[in-house]
């Protein structure tokens, strides 16, 4: 186990510690404590209540759909519940912070104890996966800020409230990580299961997921080094570049005599990590309790009963059963179900909703076919798909279809080439049923040989030159030929075939 | 010392409402002898800014409704003001701060909306001291002193208002109004309204009715929403009523209480009425006396008039026995830190960014956050702030208080 871990510096071993702090933008249409929408890329400040502004004398209102995202998050997280948790102010001046504090969960957190076991392995590489778990201290509930804009130029700062007061789950782990890689993992699971149980829709490149990440390094034996925070992290990849920098960065100062300095850092263009200066001052947030805000009190199906108000309750065994199942359950149930290897299963589930696609689509067709199919699935489907930047659930093509051109394909009834313009128009919106488009737009596989004598006598005909070379002195350029044919045939016959009729009708000519 | 006193005339009359329904007092016709009073003693200093042209339209409505048989609420028509650190759309709302001096609220707080929806009618808004602090009555608002009605030297002398912020204070020959709801005091007890919203945390509502010779109300915490009142100290204040009888409180008390969706502290009753028997029976009631506010300091008169209330409570049957209130020793100390503690944090969002004061200093954002808090916030908030912002630092005794709360 060691070993893996370990990096090589100029004087010897050295290994390295991480812990996550990951804030987690939830899916709601409101925020966590007011009635304001919730929207990615809206006009700036269109989205503020009067608490979002914190104008005086306004009041947080618990928003309870958030309360349940991050319960449901926690369950997947294997956390314990906290039946009852509390709400905390954190203090800071900061422009886009308009209350001059955030509400937060400090002292007790809606969950705790909580861990996740996922796969680490490098596709390229073709490792093997090896099981990893990263315990998970909390979760908490808190409010995000706005968003400063600084211009330079004219010397101003530009504040924008829509942001502010949108509900986060901030999950902190523990140091249970010890290289980029692992991080990277984790954060993928984390995306992956965030967007199965759709508590936060995961684009870390719009911010609803953002990575803090503590790195710090030491020799084998000895205790933790000093440690940094590299703070918003917004790619997967940059999770695992930023840290494997700054563990590097960290082995080569203590190598070179320095001493490795308790600071925030951040990530620049070129993917390294420099000292933000504005966080060089340790701050003291000066927590207190949110007096405008009772506990939150949570209940089981053993304690609901006694609640006066079982509108307003939450019950966290109503949502234990509402969990959908989770993505490394679906994994191994498909490489179970449908013997095919834990990548692909990996494949199928990370795109969200492939995999139910997958599903529905094997049950419609034989067992036989299910390799085919997921094959379809990954390249075919996936392809038309990101062409378009549509997800599976924005797809608009109803399973039916999809079916119908999937059994149309196993048939032999039309070609691969066929099926993919079959997608392509379902996907740029015509809505005629399979069959009608296959007839009108001549789809059909051409299965006659008397018809694909046709082509190919057509073919040979144009092209006598082609037909000398094939017959004195190279027999390759039957493949020119029969690129003729399928251009002349719209791709509508199956090669082997073709290819059958056309070395029978060359034969015949030499003969001739 | 010679004073001429000035007899104070109570509008409030049993016959008012009476009167009021019958068409022999219209609204309109009620709420002009009020704004004449109100006129007529501005010397006083009791309101911040009126709200007469409004009010005259809502007047008018008013009276329709009653003539039409068709009154919302046995508040209907009745002129109202509330205290300045009620937030109220469209209508400046200054908290007597020059941090919020020109602030105009886009939104009205809940329970002077519920008194408005009852058909009250807004006058005013009442001086009220410098954002809040202290007891003594209303000396450090930036709109100048309230004065206290009785014994006030009306005829002897002109007195001008003058603003604090600009020129001292010359004419010291009055009495105090009590605080911080001094100007809500001075407006009922005058007559320039019926009824006035004042809001209490420590007594803010209490002693300026006690000081005026008025009923004040501090009604128990979580009976009605906080949602508008601008806070001090969100975990003690409370919105509170300012009154000429204690039947008047309760009708205002009964208009405004109630479970507000945009306050989470507030809780809902079962039909709960405040409306007061004709005959009030308190035979078996047991009245406690806390030994421990026996403090050695307490003064003669206090202790008579104490004895005095006890006695009464006796002799109409109540029991009353002494009992043993042990941590009152410590409650003035907790006051102090918590109040410091949550006023720091509320002011934090004075930073001149959304709204409120903002300082011509903007050379960075930490600079226009300085000066316009420095600008904005007198001596004592600022101590205040200071002092709150130290029992939070990480290190303070505070941090172990609360977090052994969590258990």
């Amino acid at each position: 186990m060691a070993a893996r871990n370990v990096m090589k510096g100029k004087t010897g071993d050295w290994l390295a510690v991480i812990g996550l702090e990951i804030h987690a933008q939830i899916a709601s249409h409101s925020k966590l404590f007011s009635g304001s929408k919730v929207k990615f890329m809206a006009p700036p400040n269109q989205l503020v209540s009067f608490f979002d502004a914190a104008l005086p004398g306004t009041l947080p209102v618990l928003n309870k759909y958030c309360v349940e995202a991050s319960i449901l998050t926690a369950l997947a997280l294997s956390c314990r519940i906290n039946k009852k948790s509390l709400f905390d102010r954190k203090h800071y001046f900061y422009a886009d912070m308009p209350a001059g504090y955030q509400i937060t969960q400090q002292r007790k957190p809606i969950a705790s104890n909580g861990h996740l076991l996922f796969n680490v392995y490098d596709d390229v590489k073709r490792e093997k996966p090896r099981r990893h778990r990263v315990n998970i201290k909390q979760i908490q509930l808190e409010q995000d800020s706005g968003k400063s804009l600084h211009d330079d130029e004219k010397q101003q700062t530009l504040v924008d409230l829509n942001r502010a007061g949108v509900g986060l789950m901030e999950l902190v782990t523990e140091p249970d990580m010890s290289n980029g890689k692992e991080a990277a993992a984790f954060v993928q699971e984390l995306q992956t299961i965030l967007e199965r149980i759709g508590t936060c829709n995961g684009k870390m490149a719009e911010g609803a997921l953002r990575v803090d990440a503590n790195i710090s390094v030491n020799k084998p034996g000895e205790p933790h080094g000093v440690r940094t925070e590299v703070k918003n992290i917004n790619s997967v990849r940059f999770v695992k570049n930023a840290i494997e920098y700054e563990i590097r960065r960290q082995i080569d100062v203590l190598e070179s005599g320095g001493t490795v300095v308790m600071e925030t850092r951040s990530l620049d263009d070129t993917g390294c990590t420099i000292p933000m200066r504005d966080k060089e001052v340790v701050q003291d947030y000066r927590f207190m309790p949110e007096p405008n805000l009772p506990p939150l009190v949570l209940y089981d199906d053993t304690t609901i009963n006694s609640t006066i108000c079982q509108e307003k309750a939450i019950n966290v065994d109503t949502l234990r059963r509402r969990m959908p199942e989770l993505p490394e359950d679906q994994r191994q149930r498909l490489t179970e179900d449908y013997g095919i290897t834990y990548s692909n299963a990996v494949k199928l589930v990370n795109e969200e909703g492939l995999a139910d696609l997958f599903e529905q689509l094997c049950t419609a067709s034989s067992r036989k076919e299910t390799k085919r199919l997921m094959n379809w699935c990954l390249i075919d489907i996936l392809k038309c798909l990101h062409q378009r930047n549509l997800t599976v659930k924005q797809s608009p093509i109803p399973v039916e279809k999809l079916s119908d051109i999937f059994s149309s394909l196993q048939s032999g009834e039309i070609s691969a080439k066929s099926a993919q313009k079959l997608l392509e128009l379902l996907f740029d919106g015509d809505s005629r049923s399979v069959s009608e488009i296959m007839d009108v737009e001549n789809l059909r596989q051409i299965t006659s040989e008397e018809e694909v004598l046709k082509f190919c006598t057509e073919a040979v005909n144009e092209e006598p030159d082609l037909v000398e070379v094939y017959q004195s002195r190279n027999k390759k350029v039957i493949n020119k030929l029969m690129g003729i044919v399928q251009v002349k045939s719209k791709g509508r016959i199956e090669p082997q075939l073709a290819r059958r009729i056309m070395e029978e009708l060359l034969e015949r000519r030499r003969r001739r | 010392m010679h004073r001429s006193s000035y007899r104070l005339q109570a509008y409030q009359d049993p016959k008012l409402a009476k009167e009021l329904r019958s068409g022999e007092v219209s609204v309109s016709e009620l709420c002009n002898r009020c704004k004449e009073r109100a006129s007529k003693l501005n010397s006083l200093n009791a309101l911040v800014t009126t709200t007469f042209e409004q009010a005259e339209k809502h007047a008018l409505e008013s009276n329709q409704r009653i003539q039409s048989g068709n009154a919302r609420h046995i508040l209907d028509g009745i002129p109202f003001a509330v205290k300045d650190n009620f937030s109220t759309k469209g209508i400046r709302t200054t908290c007597a701060s020059k941090i919020l001096q020109n602030y105009i609220p886009a939104y009205t707080a809940t329970v002077v909306e519920k008194l408005e929806e009852c058909g009250a009618i807004l006058m005013a808004k009442q001086i009220w001291m410098n954002l809040q602090w202290g007891d003594s009555g209303c000396t450090d608002s930036i709109f100048g002193p309230t004065r206290n009605p009785w014994l006030y030297p009306y005829k002897e002398r002109e007195v001008t208002v003058q603003r604090s912020d600009t020129q001292e204070v010359q004419d010291t020959d009055w009495f105090i109004s009590g605080g911080s709801s001094g100007g809500s005091a001075v407006a009922v007890a005058t007559g320039m309204v019926l009824g006035a919203l004042g809001s209490d945390t420590g007594g803010s509502t209490r002693m300026p009715a006690s000081i005026c010779g008025v009923v004040g109300l501090k009604p128990t915490y979580g009976l009605s929403s906080r949602h508008g009142l601008i806070p001090l100290v969100n975990s003690v204040d409370v919105p509170g009523v300012l009154s000429k009888t204690v039947d008047d409180a309760a009708v205002i008390l009964g208009a405004m209480c109630g479970a507000d969706p945009l306050d989470s502290t507030t809780v809902s009753l079962p039909d709960q009425s405040f409306q007061l028997p004709d005959e009030i029976d308190i035979k078996g009631l047991k009245v406690g006396i806390p030994q421990e506010y026996h403090s050695p300091r307490l003064e003669e008169e206090v202790l008579q008039s104490w004895s005095k209330a006890a006695d009464l409570f006796e002799n109409a049957g109540a029991k009353v026995i002494p009992v043993s209130l042990p941590h009152t020793q410590y409650s003035l100390a907790c006051y102090s830190v918590l109040c410091a503690v949550e006023v720091a944090s509320n002011m934090a969002r004075y930073d001149g960014i959304e709204f409120g004061h903002r300082s011509q200093d903007h050379s960075s954002t930490e600079a226009l956050y300085a000066a316009s808090r420095h600008e904005g916030f007198n001596q004592v908030v600022r101590g205040r702030i200071f002092a709150g912002n130290f029992f939070l630092l990480r290190r303070s005794v505070l941090q172990i208080c609360f977090n052994l709360m969590t258990t």
